[in-house]
């Protein structure tokens, strides 16, 4: 009696410390008043407004911010389809992963691992305790291991995007060195996005999804997230 | 003897006549004239300069011409220093304006001047002249301008320098009506000496519109005299009826010849007067004076009626004049939902401020915005133009829809009466909306190169933007990759397994501690058992016997020892439970029958116990 006793308040002492632990860091992360704040419905009709202004860069650029928070909204799709297109870009097509990781955020994805990782623990506990529920509770790990790997898949799919750039400008010439005199090896058309390789002073080092590198001026590009928020 | 007398008068007479000569000559310079040009043009003036001897007994004055007129500008003196006598020069530059064409001779002025001649040929000033003799505030006939309007009379001020007139088309107007109005400023050349402010109205029944940024000059003859003349247009408007008057007044600063003062008894015995009295003096302090005046205009008066009341429209909005109206529609053919322009033009004269449209209100099918107004005049004064109205207009239904014409009311005071002006009613192709999904954005930079030909057509152009209800973020950084956000599963992690390793290590414990405790347990069995066979207790030899196999499986099975039951040792050990479940039958037998059991089989139950406690004690 005395064990089962001591394992419930563990438990309980535990969740409450965990819960407590992460109330307090999701309250220290979030300001009171954020500097910037983003949507998806403001990074959409933000770049709604770019793209009927022509400017198809930074049109692009938004859709793509928004993309991070709405992947499900086919509004979404379908303008950044409608100015790729308009700038000659191919339209972009989603491979069965991102098909399926497009019902939710990723950020929904984390809490859900986070989720996932509370399952495997209280289980595993359990399943000590519990010898008779064997079964039941690894079914109920094996739910949680899932959720985690589905949250860890999304994590790497997502490291790309973190050094990730949107050409703004109406074309990007990208050169064989970081220097203005340098050669131009190709000319990016706007909206294209390139992955940053190496970065310079006033130049980024490019990579397209041709797989061609070259610098091209840090004023030409956005960062698809920025790095300060 | 008398040659030698002779040649020494002679000697004498020049030694005396050399310094008078010497001092007549310096005494008496040579007088000068001079007029430039010599040929002008009647409205034009030449300049007259006339250098005298200050010692010179004839004092320099203008001459008296005929049809010429001769207005001091300056004067100036030069002192000279010849052999150590002084003389002075003295100048006056007189202004000569001809009143008529002809050929002028001016007589030498100076003793020993030549005289001038100055050719006056006809001007070509298009403005009409006024050569009757005026007299100073008398009144000339009115003269037609280039504008169209009537001149008033025209008065010169009290000097005669400056007049103030009004143009005007007539002297009868409305309530409210705007008139032309042209106002004159004559000034003399040389005597005005600057304008220092505009005209100004001086009467409460009237309004004046501001004047025109530039004034048109020109050049005219009033009273045989000639004037610049400037002209500012601008509008005049009445505010109540009755009979009515106004002038125009000016501030002007003229020039005007100061009379030279008697010198003094005292400073002419002390020889100072000649000093005060020299034109060199004077000059310096100034010959001439400058004097503010104001010019007014001769009094102007109209006949101010009120507008009729009988038959006025009810959209009449005050507008006096003649006015003509059109209205155009932005295109023919539009699209459901798409913004059209209606634009509605007042064309004419008259008081455009008081032009007014609400254009079109409610209308079925339609919707209607505010107009806006704008005015293009088409003069200085903003008395004609062209007042346009724009409307922005969305058709709510397909098909031909047709916008009903409007009407323009108006007071045409030459008619006296309301008129009322209406446009034709305007017709346009509406296509049918897309669908809201399919909405084509017209200032999207490429969805005008892609419109929309029919329902069938894919979906073309931006879809229109969001209602903000997302929650908002305060980064773009996924949670996995913020650091602050990565302390949660990684604490979860290691709680998780501090709280699995906490467990185990309790439940070794545990198991420790039970061991121990059970083979303590078994061993007081084993020798209660022993204890019940020497005294034949059979119940209680059987029960510690059943106590002692239960311990000794439930350390095996790891399950509790009153979970061991004679079912659960034949569910797991199966053949081999043929014993211990007589064993458990016999304890049941015992502890509720009793029973008799001898020597023998005592020992046979207690070496099978312990043969079970060798073979299935745990390890």
């Amino acid at each position: 009696m005395s064990t089962r006793r001591s394992f419930y308040t563990v438990t309980l002492t535990l969740l409450i410390f965990t819960l407590g632990a992460s109330a307090a860091q999701v309250a220290a992360a979030a300001p009171p008043q954020p500097s910037r704040s983003y949507s998806a419905a403001l990074l959409y009709n933000l770049g709604n407004s770019y793209a009927r202004n022509g400017n198809a860069g930074l049109a692009a650029l938004n859709y793509e911010r928004a993309r991070l928070l709405a992947p499900d909204d086919p509004d979404l799709r379908a303008n950044l389809g409608f100015v790729r297109s308009a700038s000659g870009l191919p339209p972009s097509h989603a491979n069965w992963f991102e098909r399926v990781t497009a019902i939710a955020s990723a950020n929904t994805f984390f809490w859900l691992g986070c989720a996932g990782l509370c399952i495997v623990g209280v289980s595993t506990l359990a399943r000590r305790r519990y010898p008779r529920h064997r079964g039941v509770l690894l079914a109920a790990s094996g739910i949680g291991l899932s959720l985690m790997i589905l949250a860890l898949c999304i994590a790497a799919a997502l490291w790309p995007a973190m050094n990730e750039a949107v050409v703004v400008t109406a074309e990007a010439p990208a050169r064989v060195a970081p220097a203005t005199m340098a050669e131009s090896l190709l000319t990016l058309p706007t909206a294209q996005i390139v992955s940053i390789e190496a970065e310079s002073a006033d130049f980024i080092l490019v990579r397209t999804p041709a797989g061609r590198t070259g610098w091209v001026a840090r004023a030409d590009l956005a960062r698809l997230i920025p790095q300060r928020g | 003897m008398k040659k030698t007398a002779w040649r020494i008068k002679r000697l004498l007479a020049a030694m005396i006549s050399i310094p008078l000569i010497s001092t007549v000559a310096a005494a008496e310079p040579p007088s000068t004239e001079q007029i430039e040009p010599a040929q002008i043009t009647l409205g034009q003036s030449a300049q007259l300069t006339i250098a005298a001897s200050e010692n010179s007994a004839t004092p320099i004055a203008p001459p008296v011409i005929a049809g010429l007129e001769f207005v001091a500008v300056s004067q100036s003196s030069q002192i000279e220093t010849v052999n150590g006598h002084t003389s002075s020069t003295h100048s006056v530059v007189y202004q000569v304006i001809p009143q008529r064409v002809g050929i002028y001779t001016i007589p030498g002025i100076a003793r020993g001047s030549q005289p001038l001649v100055l050719r006056v040929l006809p001007g070509n000033s298009g403005n009409a002249t006024a050569l009757a003799p005026a007299q100073t505030g008398a009144s000339t006939l009115p003269s037609v301008t280039a504008s169209g309007l009537i001149a008033g009379a025209t008065r010169l001020s009290a000097d005669g320098t400056a007049f103030v007139r009004l143009a005007l088309p007539k002297h009868q107007l409305y309530v409210g009506e705007s008139i032309p109005v042209d106002i004159q400023v004559g000034m003399r050349a040389g005597l005005v000496a600057s304008l220092n402010g505009l005209p100004t109205l001086n009467g409460d029944a009237f309004t004046l519109n501001p004047l025109s940024a530039q004034p048109v000059q020109s050049e005219e003859i009033v009273a045989g005299k000639p004037f610049t003349v400037l002209a500012w247009r601008s509008v005049l408007a009445a505010v109540k009826p009755g009979a009515l008057s106004l002038t125009i007044e000016t501030p002007l600063t003229v020039r005007m010849q100061r009379t030279r003062p008697e010198p003094q008894d005292l400073l002419a015995d002390s020889g100072f007067g000649d000093v005060f009295n020299d034109p060199l003096f004077q000059n310096f302090f100034g010959a001439t004076t400058e004097k503010d005046l104001t010019v007014a205009s001769a009094p102007v008066t109209f006949t101010v009626l009120a507008l009729p009341t009988q038959n006025r429209p009810a959209d009449f909005s005050g507008a006096i004049g003649k006015f003509k109206v059109s209205s155009e529609l932005s295109a023919d053919a539009t699209t459901a939902g798409d913004p059209l322009t209606l634009r509605l033009h007042v064309t004419g004269a008259g008081n455009f401020d008081r032009v007014n449209s609400a254009m079109l209100g409610a209308l079925d099918h339609w919707k209607t915005y505010q107009p806006t107004a704008s005015f293009s005049p088409a003069d200085n004064a903003g008395y004609r133009g062209e007042k346009s109205f724009e409307q922005a207009v969305i058709a709510e239904q397909s098909g031909t829809q047709t916008l009903p014409g409007m009407t323009f009311s108006y007071f045409d005071p030459e008619a006296r009466r309301y008129q009322t002006a209406q446009t034709p009613a305007l017709s346009v192709s509406v296509a049918p909306a897309p669908s809201a999904s399919t909405l084509t954005s017209t200032a999207s930079p490429t969805a005008s190169a892609t419109p929309t030909s029919s329902n069938a057509s894919p979906p073309v152009g931006l879809r229109p933007d969001h209602v903000q209800t997302a929650p908002s973020v305060s980064s773009l950084v996924p949670l996995y990759f913020q650091p602050r956000f990565l302390v949660i599963p990684s604490f979860l992690t290691v709680a998780f397994t501090g709280v699995w390793l906490w467990m185990r290590r309790r439940e070794t414990s545990i198991d420790d501690n039970g061991s121990s405790t059970a083979d303590a347990a078994i061993t007081t069995l084993l020798a209660q058992m022993d204890k019940a066979a020497s005294a034949g207790d059979v119940a209680r030899f059987f029960n510690s016997a059943r106590s002692t196999v239960q311990r000794i499986l439930a350390a095996r099975w790891d399950v509790s020892a009153l979970s061991i039951s004679a079912e659960e040792i034949d569910a797991r050990l199966g053949a081999e439970s043929r014993e211990l479940h007589q064993l458990f039958d016999l304890a049941d037998e015992a502890t509720y029958s009793g029973g008799r059991l001898d020597h023998a089989d005592f020992q046979k139950w207690t070496r099978t116990i312990r043969r079970e406690l060798n073979e299935r004690a745990p390890a």
